[in-house]
């Protein structure tokens, strides 16, 4: 290609899926100014009212506003999402690339440290660990970490095995670049959109994680508005008050699906295949 | 005049899935700053290893296991790692066949070229970024202010090859090693940046090792060749001398085949046979198989190198019979 190339075109994915994402991060932000009613707010007059002015989405059994609860518990959700998958990403990126490029030992211990972890059921290790540690979000943080890095590490992992005996290593070599500035400024950059693209399906799993946690009465606790939290609480008035259960499942799909279109849309402009 | 770059006896072991194998023995040869030196061989040589080791930029699985190599005052063969780095760059440097390769596809090209001086002379980041640009200018890239904050895969090969030449004289080192610098690149550019690695010769008195298999090359640009066979050097001397009256089959060989002596219309000459593998290298001249004027005593040992005219080494023997017989 030559000077004035065009620059690549983001795919329709990756628009769709930056649209949606940014949207929920927008709601959750400005939740306290678009949100009709204080989402703790009990409300006696209206227990199980159904989706209808002034409860557009309805209210739940003790007469809080579904639809202000959705847009606050977007907050605790995009924040699982995001601080579940930064911590286990920064851990896996290092730890993979440091196993990768060094190999040997360290690379040895490491990985089967990663297959112990593997062989576990992911979701089944996770709850384990929220159990021994208490029930709440920091407890959640530190399952993940312990538990999410594995598949970072090994993305990274393989990707610099790779790049680690590629030319423009040996030319950093040549000029007398260090071990680490070669490993973090020209190995890294090359070996990370992988991970990145993992990383963006991964929130999806953690946040879904998230809410299966918080349902089954280990993660955030009541009565702070999670979306998780508010399926579970809604299950015993589902053929009574199906608002209660289902749209808080509607908005856990969309930020599901804007998370995936973002992943898809990343991995096509990044060129990973996966 | 003493040398700037000198290596005795070097021998490079290869270790592969049956223990360690001689790739390169007993190679020595003296450079001298500003000096243009071509390393000539076909390949599995060990041309490469061999100036690879001036910078033990070894792969892994590959030692000097002997033979000392001493650049501008510093014993490479005995220094750590951390010691060499402080010699890779400023002291020699190093540039690659294939470019596209050699140049990280993440970072602009200012920034490749301005790392090594930030790292080395701790410049900053406006001080490295305007050495960069007179590199540019240097290595003959036009437009140089736009063409720093470009990707590598916005340059031609040509364009690559010159920013990779930018980059290793971005410290000023006074030996650059040119690992076939023009193979992959097309007939034009390669004349083109052979005359820009002796320009910069010119202008920068800097010593180059032109490894290459390519005689014409050879003839174009170097003062100096050294001819290699099977890991080892079995010709040396100064170009006029060792293209012009080969003391060494094997050259003599390697010269025939070079189209232009011939009658037009004929097939090129070729030399019968192949070189022998690592682990096949007979006990004496690793040539004597392929030799037109082998006798068994060829066979039985590695003929020394001797003296066929001033500064013109030979591991032929027989090497007073070969003009005659041509």
């Amino acid at each position: 290609m030559r000077a004035g190339a065009p620059r690549r075109r983001w795919p329709p994915a990756l628009k769709a899926g930056l649209a949606i994402t940014l949207a929920w991060v927008a709601l959750a932000l400005l939740a306290d100014v678009i949100a009709p009613f204080p989402p703790n707010d009990h409300n006696m007059q209206a227990i199980l009212h159904p989706p209808g002015r002034p409860h557009w989405l309805g209210t739940d059994n003790f007469g809080r506003d579904v639809l202000s609860r959705i847009l606050h518990g977007a907050r605790v959700d995009l924040l699982m999402g995001v601080v579940g998958v930064l911590i286990p990403f920064v851990i896996g990126v290092t730890l993979g690339a440091v196993a990768g490029y060094f190999g040997g030992i360290v690379d040895a211990i490491l990985m089967r440290i990663l297959d112990v972890v593997l062989a576990f059921p992911w979701l089944v290790l996770l709850m384990a660990i929220i159990v021994v540690l208490g029930p709440g979000l920091k407890s959640f943080f530190i399952a993940l970490a312990l538990v999410g890095w594995v598949s970072y590490a090994r993305l990274v992992r393989a990707q610099v095995l790779v790049i680690r005996s590629a030319d423009y290593v040996a030319a950093g070599r040549s000029l007398g670049y260090s071990t680490g500035r070669i490993l973090w400024r020209h190995v890294l950059p090359n070996a990370i959109a992988p991970a990145i693209v993992f990383a963006m399906s991964d929130v999806v799993l953690v946040i879904l994680a998230g809410s299966a946690i918080s349902y089954l009465g280990f993660g955030v606790q009541p009565p702070t508005a999670e979306w998780g939290l508010m399926i579970s609480e809604g299950q015993s008035f589902i053929f009574t008050a199906w608002w209660m259960t289902t749209f808080p499942g509607i908005a856990l799909v969309l930020l599901a699906l804007g998370f995936s279109l973002l992943a898809d849309g990343l991995a096509e402009y990044l060129g990973v295949r996966e | 005049m003493s040398a700037l770059l000198s290596v005795s006896d070097l021998c490079i072991d290869v270790t592969g899935s049956d223990g360690p194998m001689r790739a390169v023995s007993d190679v020595s040869f003296d450079l001298a700053e500003g000096e243009v030196m071509g390393l000539v061989g076909e390949s599995g040589s060990g041309k490469t290893l061999t100036c690879r080791s001036v910078l033990r930029l070894l792969p892994r699985k590959v030692a000097i296991t002997g033979g000392r190599i001493e650049l501008a005052g510093h014993r490479v063969t005995e220094m750590t790692e951390r010691q060499l780095a402080t010699v890779r760059g400023p002291v020699g440097a190093m540039i690659f066949q294939n470019p596209t390769a050699h140049l990280n596809p993440v970072m602009t090209i200012g920034n490749q070229i301005a790392e090594p001086v930030r790292i080395h002379e701790g410049a900053s980041r406006a001080e490295a970024r305007a050495r960069a640009r007179d590199l540019l200018v240097q290595v003959g890239i036009p437009d140089p202010d736009s063409r720093l904050d470009q990707y590598p895969h916005e340059f031609s090969g040509g364009m690559r090859q010159r920013a990779m030449i930018a980059a290793a004289l971005a410290c000023r080192p006074r030996l650059l090693i040119a690992d076939e610098p023009t193979t992959a690149l097309d007939v034009t550019v390669q004349a083109q940046i052979l005359r820009l690695l002796l320009d910069l010769r010119d202008s920068l008195g800097l010593a180059i090792i032109l490894v290459t298999h390519d005689l014409a090359v050879v003839s174009q640009t170097c003062e100096k060749v050294a001819v290699m066979y099977a890991g080892r050097i079995v010709e040396s001397g100064p170009k006029p001398a060792v293209l012009g009256r080969p003391c060494h089959p094997y050259t003599e060989g390697l010269v025939a085949s070079q189209p232009g002596g011939g009658v037009p219309g004929t097939l090129l000459k070729a030399i019968p046979g192949q070189p022998p593998g690592l682990s096949d290298r007979p006990p004496g001249c690793a040539f004597a198989p392929r030799c037109p004027i082998a006798r068994s005593s060829c066979e039985s040992a590695v003929p020394p190198l001797e003296s066929a005219g001033p500064a013109h080494r030979t591991a032929c023997p027989h090497w007073s019979e070969l003009g005659a017989a041509a």
